[in-house]
């Protein structure tokens, strides 16, 4: 079988376990920069300082988005989304200003 | 080092800025060139040249970025929470989620602009194009906003 990286089921899959793991806070790993530590899983780590999630929730994205757009045919996604792709990245970024909303409150 | 390390992530993010524009609003212009007016030559470029050196720029920015970020966390984020300044955090967060998610548009970006693609997907490559480019200038704006507030001891 030859493996083939699709780009748009990249996009999708990144988006979509970047939007869920921000909703439900469920970032792979937590960063704690005071002592430069990691902890797995998104259980805030007492006595470490600040938590950073950015990182854990991207890598996740990330490693998941690429698994499934090597496994994932992308024939059905790119011929029902054609020329309508824009509008996931649109939706993500709608969905987090509107998560970050209780900063501007 | 951190102050090194933020002034080289400013610089490439005014060259991205000034690559990703340019591609953009030469995308948008759909006649071609009759004069030789400023916004002609500005929009009469090889919009295709742009996209590895957009791709290049915008790993490089974010990855910067990423080094910097703890930097932010504990000198900067905490005193705007001191300041009550909770917008200030809101926005960066929108500019660290906004460039999170910029990364993954990347790799289609870069096929839809493939010369194979050019017939079939102009809307979806204006458009993440397009995307691409507010997303860049609103991380810039508010890192450069941001950092006039209070920037990196």
């Amino acid at each position: 079988m030859r493996l083939r990286f699709s780009p748009i089921i990249f996009m999708l899959a990144y988006c979509l376990v970047y939007v869920a793991a921000l909703l439900w806070d469920l970032p792979a790993f937590l960063y704690y920069p005071l002592h430069g530590q990691l902890s797995w899983g998104p259980e805030v780590v007492k006595g470490l300082g600040p938590a950073m999630a950015w990182y854990g929730i991207m890598a996740e994205a990330a490693l998941i988005a690429a698994i499934l757009a090597v496994i994932v045919p992308d024939r059905w996604f790119a011929n029902r989304l054609h020329n309508v792709l824009w509008t996931v990245p649109v939706a993500a970024m709608l969905i987090c200003t509107f998560l970050m909303r209780t900063f501007f409150g | 080092m951190m102050i090194a390390v933020l002034i080289v992530h400013g610089l490439l993010a005014v060259a991205l800025l000034g690559a990703i524009t340019h591609q953009c609003l030469s995308a948008l212009r759909a006649k071609p060139a009759s004069t030789l007016s400023f916004v002609d030559r500005y929009t009469g470029v090889n919009q295709r040249v742009f996209t590895w050196a957009v791709v290049i720029l915008y790993g490089t920015t974010t990855l910067l970025g990423a080094i910097i970020y703890p930097s932010y966390r504990l000198n900067v984020r905490v005193p705007f929470e001191e300041m009550s300044l909770g917008w200030a955090v809101g926005l960066f967060e929108l500019k660290e989620h906004f460039g999170g998610l910029g990364l993954c548009l990347l790799p289609v970006y870069a096929w839809l602009w493939q010369p194979q693609q050019m017939q079939s997907h102009a809307r979806d490559r204006l458009a993440i194009t397009a995307i691409l480019a507010f997303i860049v200038w609103w991380d810039l704006l508010v890192g450069h906003v941001l950092n006039n507030i209070r920037g990196l001891p």
